[in-house]
C-alpha cells in the first residue's frame, strides 16, 4: 500500500517537473506557471519521500512543517545528505510570492527557482534510490 | 580520406551528439547523459539514463549519411538498407529505449521517410518495444533533431537495473544536474 502511495506522489512530481522543463523556454510568457510547477513538483517529491519513510500525516498547510518532518525522517534513517531539505525550504518559501503576492517577479528569480527545482528533484531521486524506498524505482 | 575531411566528419559527429543530448535533456527528466559510451560491450554514441541515473536507459547509435551515398536504386534505398542492417545490429540491446539517428551532412535535403518494412522491423518480436529513428541535420546553422519513428519502451530486466547502477557509479556524465 505504501508503494502505491509513493508511486502516486512520484508520478505527480515527475509530471510537474516535466511540465516545468517544457515551459522554461518561454519564461516571458509562462514564467509564473513554470515556477509554480517547479515548486509543486518539489512538494510532491517531498510527499513521496515522507510517505516512503513512514509519515502518516501529509496534510500540513504550513509547508515548513513538511520540510521539518522530512528532515527528521531522514535523520532517523541516519541519512547524511540533507542539503535537499534546505533547498526545499527555499523553494516552498517562494510559493506565496509566486502564486498570490502583488509583486512582479523577474525572469532571473524564476530561473533560479527552476534551477533549485531541478537540483531538488535530482537530490530527491537519488535519496529515494539510496534509501530503497518501496515503489521508487521502475523494475 | 584526407585530414580536413576527417576533421569535418568529427565535427559533424560531435554536433549530432550534442543535438541528441539536447533532445534527450528536453524529453527526459534530469537525466545523466554520456557520450561515446561502452554499455556492456555495446558502443553507443549517446547514452542517457533517466531520473538522475535511476530510471530508464536510452541508447543511441548514429548513422552518418551524405546524400551522395546511394545504391543502384537511389539514396532512399541506400538508407533503407543501411538502417535495416543497423536495426538488426541493435537487437538484444540491454536497455529500455533504443534509437538510430540518421545524421545528414548536407543542407536542405529531402527528408527520408522510413518504409513500412523498416517500421515493422523496428518492433520487438513480441511487440513490447520499438526502436526509434531520429533524423539529425548538422549542415544547417542550428543542428536539429526530428523524430521519424517514435520509440516505445522495451522490456526491463534485473540485468538492466544492475548494469545501470554499476555504470552510474563508475562513469562521469557529460551532462547532469549537479548539486
Amino acid at each position: 500500500m505504501v508503494a502505491v502511495q509513493v508511486r502516486h506522489y512520484l508520478i505527480r512530481a515527475r509530471d510537474f517537473l516535466k511540465g516545468m522543463n517544457l515551459m522554461q523556454d518561454d519564461l516571458n510568457e509562462f514564467g509564473y506557471s513554470t515556477a509554480l510547477l517547479g515548486i509543486h513538483g518539489s512538494l510532491s517529491y517531498c510527499d513521496a519521500l515522507r510517505t516512503g519513510l513512514g509519515s502518516k500525516n501529509l496534510s500540513f498547510d504550513d509547508h515548513s512543517r513538511a520540510t521539518d518532518e522530512l528532515k527528521a525522517l531522514l535523520a532517523a534513517r541516519k541519512y547524511e545528505r540533507l542539503q535537499g531539505t534546505d533547498r526545499l525550504r527555499k523553494l516552498l518559501g517562494k510559493k506565496s510570492r509566486i502564486a498570490y503576492s502583488g509583486d512582479v517577479v523577474d525572469a532571473n528569480e524564476i530561473k533560479q527557482i527552476v534551477q533549485h527545482a531541478f537540483r531538488f528533484a535530482e537530490w530527491a531521486e537519488e535519496t529515494g534510490k539510496r534509501l530503497k524506498i518501496e515503489g521508487w524505482r521502475d523494475e | 580520406m584526407n585530414e580536413i575531411q576527417e576533421l569535418q566528419d568529427q565535427h559533424y559527429r560531435g554536433r549530432a551528439q550534442n543535438a541528441i543530448q539536447d533532445y534527450l535533456v528536453r524529453k527526459l527528466l534530469i537525466p545523466k547523459i554520456y557520450l561515446d559510451a561502452d554499455w556492456s560491450g555495446w558502443k553507443l554514441d549517446v547514452l542517457a539514463i533517466d531520473r538522475s541515473g535511476s530510471g530508464d536507459v536510452h541508447g543511441v547509435q548514429l548513422i552518418p549519411w551524405e546524400p551522395g551515398q546511394r545504391d543502384n536504386h537511389g539514396w532512399s534505398a541506400y538508407l533503407e538498407r543501411t538502417v535495416s542492417s543497423a536495426i538488426s545490429g541493435f537487437a538484444n540491446f540491454p536497455g529500455h529505449f533504443r534509437y538510430l539517428a540518421v545524421v545528414c551532412t548536407e543542407p536542405q535535403k529531402q527528408r527520408w521517410i522510413p518504409s513500412e518494412g523498416i517500421k515493422n522491423q523496428s518492433l520487438a518480436p513480441d511487440g513490447v518495444g520499438r526502436l526509434g529513428i531520429l533524423y539529425v541535420s548538422v549542415a544547417e546553422e542550428d543542428a536539429a533533431v526530428d523524430v521519424l519513428l517514435k520509440p516505445e519502451r522495451f522490456r526491463s530486466s534485473k540485468q538492466v537495473t544492475e548494469l545501470t547502477d554499476l555504470y552510474v557509479a563508475e562513469h562521469a556524465a557529460n551532462w547532469e544536474i549537479r548539486e
